[in-house]
């Protein structure tokens, strides 16, 4: 009987989103997510029913998101990059410029050596205690990829560049640190408005993965798209952890296996889509043009946010620089 | 009641000083992006933190100068005696909904303290910057109070509402 | 499915009761939303005080207050007056020429400010009196400056446009630039519409002017007309956001107020600063209650089911403008603009993606539909101020202004259903929409 009770009464979970809905979006998190829904509902057997809100229609502010996760009025959130630092300031590590070499790199720190567990790599395992100090359960990391440059005013390659050149950046205290540390200005405009700016040169320049930036079409506003993979456009997804905690072991495993399928799933949808996109877009455009950074070109820039980097070194615990270090390739 | 007209001079002071301040740091921000290419990321977030406030003072005394506006169509048919419960009866209802407001923003700015909750660009915490919330909803409920203390004086006058 | 229709009756119910009870609609709002939280979910309450923070955490916000205090600073400093002498430099000589220019000031006027009230308050104090003493009939010139009043929130800069972008997350820039040519459709089919009018009253010609007179009338008045130009000319040469256009407006009515026209006093601005506050606070405090209406409407996928409810009885496109316009007008009689634009909005805007429906477009559209709200009665902001300036009893400034009401009708059938109407200025100057 208790079975049959389980199956009437399925364990909802509730999960608000600022992505648009897939389809009609293409961006890998969308379609991500309309996976992972699909997923759990299967690989439970309808035991997990996934309710999703899309594009922001319940919470816009990361703030109130998570204190309605902490109530349990949504069961999973999807934290972007550094908007929890409020309360885990650890968690601008993977925000930070040139903290990873590459995505091979990311996916140790985040997986572990082999695969997409979910908490397999030496980071994930810190982040997990951490939230979980935090009142969250930590699930797994969610990144897809790093961010370019695209602009009007030319290549952003040498500090020099970044003299005089205005930045649209999300609101994020981070992101305007990052831009004024390679010699950027930095003007924080709301995400509708950033294609008018751009396109009106209210903004020389801004910053996204390449896919956004095909998606947003800021592509259309400058010429110059300078393939920098400065930093990480870090996710994460996170849970209640009295509702983590209370759901049947069994159904945690199914919970965990379908978060490793669809982590896979986001690398291969978001690889690919990151490689395709410089062709896709100059096809579209063809006056647009790419500059893909030296190793040399990065270790300059890397000098330049040198400072930046040691201030976070200081209030971020070594543990953590150590798993960024050991999982480095030699 | 001459608490009423330091309260009113209270807020009327802080709009002055919200909408100047709003002014100034945006429109400087414009001249430094024209100008010299340069700016200040706090701006935004420190004027939007203005607006606020502003918002709450001036529904505050707006309650006062009988800026929010309602519809009077069905009242209007009713004897003029009916009327007047009518304006008590909203009186009532702002008192009632303004007080409970004050009361949970102010549980609201608690939990917010509680869970270390910052603000993006600035990194200042968040209920410091939102406490003239609870404050706010709470003159609009004592200028709803006032309303009422005025009309039960005005019940002894002939029925002034036209 | 069932509980998402339970929800939005009720909500609507309480908070439509409340009003007819009289109660002020910010009121009704809240008490509404916190008895349906009540009812149907277990939620703590700090959630009302916490969803009315995210509302009005948001920097695009910020022009709403500041496009009202610049529209209250223009008024002060005597900007109406010039854009008057201005407008009748082109329609001297022409029949009706006075009620053409009062049309063309005040979609000047429009231009710089983001509501329809001040609209109304800056022309429709000169213009009546004035039309009155040429000869006009009363009803007629007070009918005609409700009307043409109503051009301020269609004509960019434009108040409700910010708070539909915000809602709806379109791009307000692009919203402004969609404004533009409806309004000006607009403007000249009042304009004809004066024309005809006057023709067949046989109106006065307003007095013959030399083409030299003209030309010095236009130059000696060219600040005003300025204005309009450097707060659009700000926007679309990327000067300024939409947002910080609003500040440049403050501080041209500012510099024209004390500097050039020398009108307005220290004095002034404390007033003119509460006075915009409370008129901004009413919109902002509604949309920061509404935040938590829309938010239980979310929670139980009313949108969804709506959506899916209107695709499955086979509504397309045409059917769903077509309701849209049939909804806004009667809601148009009971709430004011501000209201309605904050509360449907949401629900709107969900059934518009479901159907493709550009929602730029969209946002047009409901604009128009709540400027003819502004003068239907019984809640008709622009017949009050209009009658109240007249001194003319509301019912028959109502019955004055029909046929323009017809006119602005006719106007916005062509734009619901001519999309390109609205959408060819923002494609021009984006690339795309
Ligand atoms: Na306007
Ligand atoms: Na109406």
């Amino acid at each position: 009987p208790a079975e049959t009770l389980a199956k009437d009464k399925p364990i909802i979970v509730k999960i608000p989103t600022l992505m648009p809905k897939s389809p009609p979006s293409r961006a890998p998190t969308s379609r991500m997510l309309a996976f992972f829904a699909k997923q759990l509902e299967a690989n439970s057997d309808g035991r997990f029913k996934v309710k999703i809100y899309w594009g922001g229609s319940l919470y816009r502010d990361d703030a109130t998101c998570y204190a309605a996760l902490k109530d349990n009025i949504v069961q999973m959130a999807i934290p972007a990059g550094a908007r929890m630092a409020g309360e885990m300031p650890e968690v601008i590590l993977y925000s930070l410029p040139f903290v990873f070499e590459d995505m091979e790199h990311f996916r140790r720190f985040a997986y572990g050596p082999k695969g997409f567990k979910p908490v397999g790599g030496p980071g994930s395992k810190l982040y997990e205690q951490l939230f979980e100090k935090n009142g969250y359960k930590f699930i797994t990391f969610l990144s897809t990829s790093f961010q370019n440059y695209v602009s009007s005013k030319g290549f952003l390659a040498k500090p020099e560049d970044f003299k005089g050149v205005k930045f649209r950046i999300r609101q994020s205290k981070l992101a305007a640190e990052i831009t004024e540390a390679f010699g950027g200005s930095a003007m924080a405009i709301p995400f509708m408005e950033a294609y008018t700016a751009l396109s009106l040169k209210t903004v020389d320049a801004s910053e996204c993965p390449l896919y956004l930036i095909f998606a947003l079409k800021w592509h259309e506003t400058g010429d110059y798209i300078t393939i920098s993979r400065h930093s990480l456009l870090s996710g994460t997804m996170i849970a209640n952890l009295d509702w983590y905690n209370g759901l049947p072991e069994d159904l945690k495993k199914i919970l965990n296996e379908t978060v490793e399928e669809s982590v896979e799933f986001l690398f291969k949808a978001s690889t690919s889509m990151e490689q395709m996109m410089p062709w896709i877009m100059m096809s579209q455009k063809p006056s647009l043009q790419f500059k893909w950074l030296s190793q040399k070109e990065r270790g300059k820039l890397k000098e330049q946010v040198k400072p930046l980097l040691d201030k976070y070194k200081k209030t971020i615990p070594k543990e953590y620089w150590d798993a960024v270090e050991t999982t480095r390739s030699k | 009641m001459k608490i009423n007209r330091i309260i009113l001079g209270f807020e009327k002071c802080l709009i002055v000083i919200l909408f100047t301040f709003m002014f100034t740091v945006t429109f400087a921000q414009v001249i430094a992006r024209y100008f010299f290419n340069t700016g200040w990321a706090w701006v935004p977030e420190t004027a939007v933190l203005a607006c606020i406030t502003l918002t709450y003072i001036g529904a505050s005394t707006g309650v006062k100068s009988g800026v929010h506006i309602g519809v009077d169509v069905i009242v209007k048919l009713l004897p003029v005696r009916f009327q007047r419960y009518s304006d008590v009866f909203a009186d009532f209802c702002g008192l009632v909904l303004y007080l409970f407001m004050s009361y949970i923003s102010l549980q609201f700015i608690l939990y917010f303290k509680k869970m270390g909750q910052l603000s993006i660009i600035t990194g200042f915490p968040i209920w410091v910057m939102i406490c003239y919330m609870p404050v706010g909803f709470f003159l609009m409920a004592v200028h709803h109070t006032e309303s009422l203390w005025e009309r039960s004086k005005a019940e002894k006058l002939p029925e002034t509402r036209q | 499915m069932e509980t998402s229709v339970l929800v939005i009756i009720s909500l609507l119910v309480i908070m439509l009761v409340l009003i007819f009870m009289g109660v002020p609609i910010v009121i009704a709002l809240g008490i509404s939303t916190t008895i349906n939280l009540i009812i149907f979910t277990d939620m703590r309450f700090i959630f009302i005080a916490q969803n009315m923070y995210s509302a009005l955490n948001n920097y695009a916000i910020l022009a709403v207050p500041f496009f009202i205090l610049a529209s209250n600073i223009m008024v002060a400093a005597g900007i109406s007056k010039r854009l008057m002498e201005l407008a009748e430099a082109f329609t001297a000589g022409i029949t009706g020429g006075l009620g053409m220019a009062g049309v063309m000031a005040c979609a000047i006027f429009a231009a710089i400010s983001g509501s329809s009230a001040a609209t109304v308050i800056a022309i429709g104090a000169i213009l009546i009196p004035g039309m009155v003493e040429a000869g006009y009939d009363k009803r007629f010139a007070t009918a005609l400056i409700a009307c043409s009043g109503s051009l301020g929130i269609l004509i960019p800069p434009s108040i409700l446009m910010i708070v539909f972008g915000v809602l709806a997350d379109v791009s307000i820039g692009k919203l402004f630039a969609a404004g533009m040519l409806p309004g000006v459709l607009l403007t000249i089919f009042l304009m004809i519409y004066v024309y005809i009018i006057s023709k067949k009253r046989k109106y006065p010609k307003s007095p013959q002017m030399s083409f030299k007179k003209r030309a010095i009338t236009v130059v000696r008045n060219f600040p005003s007309l300025s204005v309009p130009i450097i707060i659009l000319g700000g926007i679309y040469s990327g000067i300024v956001t939409p947002t910080e256009a609003a500040v440049l407006a403050v501080f041209l009515g500012l510099f024209i107020g004390f500097f050039l026209y020398r009108e307005l006093k220290i004095k002034h601005l404390l007033d003119i600063f509460v006075r915009s506050a409370e008129m901004s606070a009413m919109i902002l405090l509604i949309f920061g209650f509404a935040y938590s209406f829309g938010w239980l409407l979310a929670l139980f996928e009313v949108p969804d089911n709506l959506s899916q409810m209107m695709l499955d009885s086979g509504m397309g496109p045409l059917m769903f403008l077509l309701w849209i316009n049939i909804i806004l007008f009667f809601a148009g009689d009971f709430m004011d603009p501000g209201s309605i634009m904050i509360i449907f909005t949401p629900l709107i805007v969900a059934l518009a993606t479901t159907l493709g429906i550009n929602l730029v477009h969209i946002g047009i559209v409901v604009t128009m539909n709540l400027e003819i709200g502004l003068i239907t009665p019984p809640v008709g902001f622009n017949l009050y101020v209009g009658s109240s300036l007249s001194k003319l009893p509301l019912y028959d400034v109502m019955k004055a202004a029909i046929p323009a009401m017809l006119i602005i009708g006719a106007a916005l059938v062509l734009i619901t259903y001519i999309p390109s109407i609205s959408l060819l200025l923002p494609k021009l100057i984006f690339g795309s929409v």
